[in-house]
């Protein structure tokens, strides 16, 4: 992206030199403002105030490491009762704002994000399995094991009670096979379209009768278990556990799976050849996917000119982004409606498929919808700054001084990120602005600045 | 179009409008935006179970590979000694006897492919061989259109279809349409020079920034019609109705009906999505008569897949290949369009298709809108001549 500021960093050629740790000492680059903003977006939804200066100053593999803190905010200290309790309310916004409060909250937890990544390939429906319990053990699980071997997510999965029931594996059982869960489990959480049969779906189903849910826990009927043999890819199998170690280790596997990690944190395609030392690396690492996601923040793939600003953000990465720019301690239940509208509502995909993401999230409907969060966001209302309103983040001195405003506002919110150009024309436009009856200078600064097409590029 | 056709629709329409339902008006005055062919889509997510909605109640073998799912008896609305619709569709039944519900038998395309979202993906990027499409079609035939037009709408969604996606834009898209509106406008530098995601956003934004007082302004002069369900779909269609009314309206719409993945406990499921589908349309239907334009608003229903012959164990079926398609008014001729499809000459249990949904749209797109459809579609389709028999026999 060339309206980046900053130094151009190129891909390297070579994979293994892609792959290597971003090292500022070797001449990699810089470590400014510009990739410490860059690692905080992609890591955990953007910087915090004063996040980036106190980053700069320790070391770049120090920083990534540092990511992976787990979070310290409970179900408990935003909604006051315990999560089970909450969870038997059924009530999906809680859960939802929750994990939102997280995202906006936590310092350095990469694992809210990370869990995003993974509800989305995962997609189960709070509206199929309306049951907060089970919704909630799958969250949770997807935040346990979601950095850890995948071959051990991807047999929680099948073992998931609401996975179970929401791609009819509760009800798989010998001689009738539902091949649903069969048929996702390939096509959409390990191999991808075109790596499979239908005669490898038919029997990988009659591998996953048996499990099924009883009293809304995760049991294995043997009476429901077809004994007979099953031929899957060509080796004979019989239950679920030998389909899932039999699946990771089709090639196919840690292909799609890294190269859809890859498109999440590093950019929208990767190059085939950094991509296969990628993959062959993972698998040494029994398809770890911390391991995987700590090697791609930290490489100087990762940070190469063509990777930042080359990703569109989600509504989940807007909204969150925002608010952590703005200090923001929000009424936690403002957050899920403004990403439910703008199309991404937690708890709630389109469907198994997930949210088609990229240049999907960007359409007429959730523009408007994303304008209308920057307006509520700029104007206060909503709840949505709530104990900081941009009047305490930005100094007094500037408040009518257009220029300067602008500099302050675009360094909280888009650091680097506008070319002098657009820059230039953006101040002149405020400058000129008609509005200032109705809207104060800093409301409308920081309402444009959010409404910016590049603002939505991360 | 090209002219002889046309003059050959022309002429046919004026000469029997009884046996080609043929709305006159529209090729009387083609320039006139009031008789402006309009299109609504629907877009059935999830794989309709077509052999459950028009059911085949003359043939053996549907009720051998569904002891459990099969339909019979006298609640199904007969059409005819072989055909029968379901419970559900009541409304149906009262359209198709009114000539203004066609029944496109067994759609689909070459090489069925059985995941929702590749095959979704073939249906809205109009072609079988290109794996990942960038485009659709409908977006593509509109774009070459009059551009200052409102170009399709995507109604009532919470992500762009393929169907409407270009180059440069990925459609217009409206939720709910009393949301579709910012109250102050940003100030944003119009020097747009940038390619790619930039440029996208950008013209996402200048399109919702253009478009959604419009669009407002043209349903705030349509009252909205009475008797409608009370639907999600049925909201949707009663909104698409003013639209439809106006004559500055958009000219194509399109709408999705989730939930049709019914692998399980089919029956129920089933039974109210039918039952939402065939009141909403036949509510709409009936709106638009009222109002004078049910002879130009066409309404074409269609799913991903249709689902496999035989049940599976869970009171369910497992993703197919052929259906049904459904046209509703319109210059749509009414009946069964196209042969019934085998349920014994069957591929690996699925349904084979004797029609290909690239037919269907390629009608559609150069008959009913008038526009051009060459290079929409790939294969025997890219030349935009192929016809199912939809607006003439």
């Amino acid at each position: 992206m060339t309206f980046a500021l900053g130094p151009l960093i190129p891909m390297p050629q070579d994979p293994f030199a892609a792959l290597e740790a971003y090292d500022p000492q070797q001449g990699h680059g810089p470590w400014d403002a510009h990739h410490v903003a860059h690692l905080l977006r992609r890591a955990v939804g953007g910087p915090m105030p004063g996040q980036v200066e106190e980053l700069q100053r320790k070391p770049a593999d120090a920083v990534v490491e540092k990511l992976f803190q787990p979070s310290d905010i409970s179900l408990e200290s935003i909604w006051g009762a315990s999560g089970v309790a909450l969870a038997a309310t059924n009530e999906r916004p809680r859960l939802a704002s929750w994990w939102l409060m997280k995202l906006a909250q936590d310092e350095y937890a990469l694992g809210n994000r990370l869990a995003v990544f993974w509800h989305d390939h995962f997609a189960t429906t709070w509206s199929k399995i309306n049951d907060g319990q089970q919704m909630l053990a799958q969250h949770s699980t997807l935040l346990v094991l979601g950095a850890g071997p995948f071959r051990k997510l991807l047999h929680a999965m099948i073992e998931d009670p609401a996975m179970l029931r929401f791609l009819d594996g509760d009800s798989n059982r010998r001689g009738l096979p539902n091949e649903n869960l069969a048929r996702e489990l390939f096509e959409l959480f390990a191999l991808g379209p075109g790596n499979y049969t239908e005669m490898d779906i038919r029997e990988a189903a009659r591998a996953l009768t048996g499990n099924t849910v009883r009293q809304g826990v995760f049991t294995f009927e043997k009476m429901l278990h077809d004994p007979d043999a099953k031929t899957v890819f060509g080796k004979n199998i019989q239950n679920g556990a030998d389909l899932i170690n039999l699946t990771v280790r089709q090639p196919a596997c840690a292909e799609f799976l890294a190269e859809k990690l890859w498109r999440y944190y590093v950019s929208p395609s990767a190059p085939p050849e950094v991509l296969q030392l990628l993959v062959e690396r993972w698998r040494d690492h029994d398809l770890d996917s911390g391991w995987l996601v700590r090697t791609l923040l930290a490489s100087r793939a990762f940070h190469a000119s063509s990777s930042m600003f080359s990703l569109i953000k989600s509504p989940v990465d807007y909204v969150v982004g925002v608010i952590r720019a703005l200090s923001g301690r929000p009424d936690p239940r403002e957050m899920d409606t403004a990403c439910s509208l703008m199309g991404q509502q937690l708890f709630e995909p389109p469907g198994v498929q997930g949210w088609q993401g990229g240049s999907a999230w960007i359409h007429t409907a959730a523009w408007l919808e994303r304008t209308k969060f920057a307006s509520a966001v700029a104007a206060g209302s909503r709840g949505l700054l709530r104990d900081a309103p941009l009047q305490k983040l930005f100094p007094t001195r500037h408040r009518l001084q257009c220029a300067a405003l602008l500099n302050e506002v675009l360094a909280a919110l888009l650091p680097t990120g506008l070319n002098t150009q657009r820059h230039f024309l953006l101040q002149k436009q405020l400058e000129s602005s008609p509005n200032r009856v109705t809207t104060t200078l800093l409301q409308e600064t920081a309402y444009s600045v959010m409404c910016l097409p590049e603002y939505h590029l991360s | 179009m090209n002219q002889t056709r046309r003059e050959f629709l022309r002429l046919a329409g004026a000469a029997s409008a009884g046996a080609i339902l043929l709305p006159k008006t529209s090729w009387a005055a083609p320039f006139a935006p009031a008789t402006k062919n309009r299109l609504v889509m629907i877009f059935l997510d999830g794989g309709n179970d077509g052999l459950n909605t028009v059911i085949p109640v003359s043939n053996d073998a549907y009720y051998k590979a569904r002891p459990e799912l099969g339909l019979k008896g006298p609640d199904l609305h007969s059409l005819n000694v072989d055909f029968a619709l379901h419970p559900a569709l009541a409304a149906w039944r009262d359209l198709y006897e009114q000539g203004a519900l066609s029944v496109v038998q067994g759609v689909g395309y070459d090489r069925p492919d059985y995941s929702h979202f590749v095959s979704r993906d073939i249906w809205h990027g109009g072609c079988r061989n290109t794996p990942e499409p960038v485009t659709g079609w409908l977006g593509l035939a509109a774009a070459r259109q009059n551009a200052g037009e409102l170009p399709p709408v995507a109604l009532g969604v919470s992500e762009a279809p393929l169907l409407l996606k270009t180059a440069v834009t990925a459609g217009l898209t409206v939720g709910d349409l009393a949301n579709f509106y910012v109250e102050t406008l940003p100030q944003l530098p119009q020097d747009m020079t940038q390619s790619g995601a930039l440029a996208m956003i950008h013209q996402a934004s200048s399109l919702a920034y253009s478009t959604s007082t419009r669009l407002r302004e043209v349903a705030a002069r349509i009252p909205a019609g009475s008797n409608y369900p009370d639907s999600s779909l049925a909201d949707r269609l009663k909104l698409m109705a003013r639209l439809a009314r106006a004559d500055d309206g958009p000219q194509v719409m399109w709408t999705r009906l989730g939930g049709f993945d019914t692998h399980a406990l089919q029956p129920g499921a089933h039974a109210a999505l039918l039952k939402q589908l065939g009141d909403a349309t036949a509510a709409f239907h009936h709106d638009l008569k009222f109002a004078g334009r049910a002879a130009q608003t066409m309404v074409v229903i269609y799913s991903e897949f249709g689902r496999r012959l035989a049940e599976n164990g869970s009171a369910g079926t497992d993703h197919g290949a052929a259906g049904p398609m459904f046209v509703i008014g319109g210059g749509a001729r009414g009946g069964m369009i196209g042969a019934a499809t085998s349920l014994t000459d069957l591929d690996d249990g699925n349904l084979k298709a004797g029609l290909d949904f690239r037919a269907v749209f390629s009608e559609v797109v150069r008959d009913w809108l008038g526009w051009s459809a060459a290079d929409l579609f790939d294969g025997a389709f890219a030349n935009g001549t192929a016809s199912a028999g939809l607006l003439t026999s």
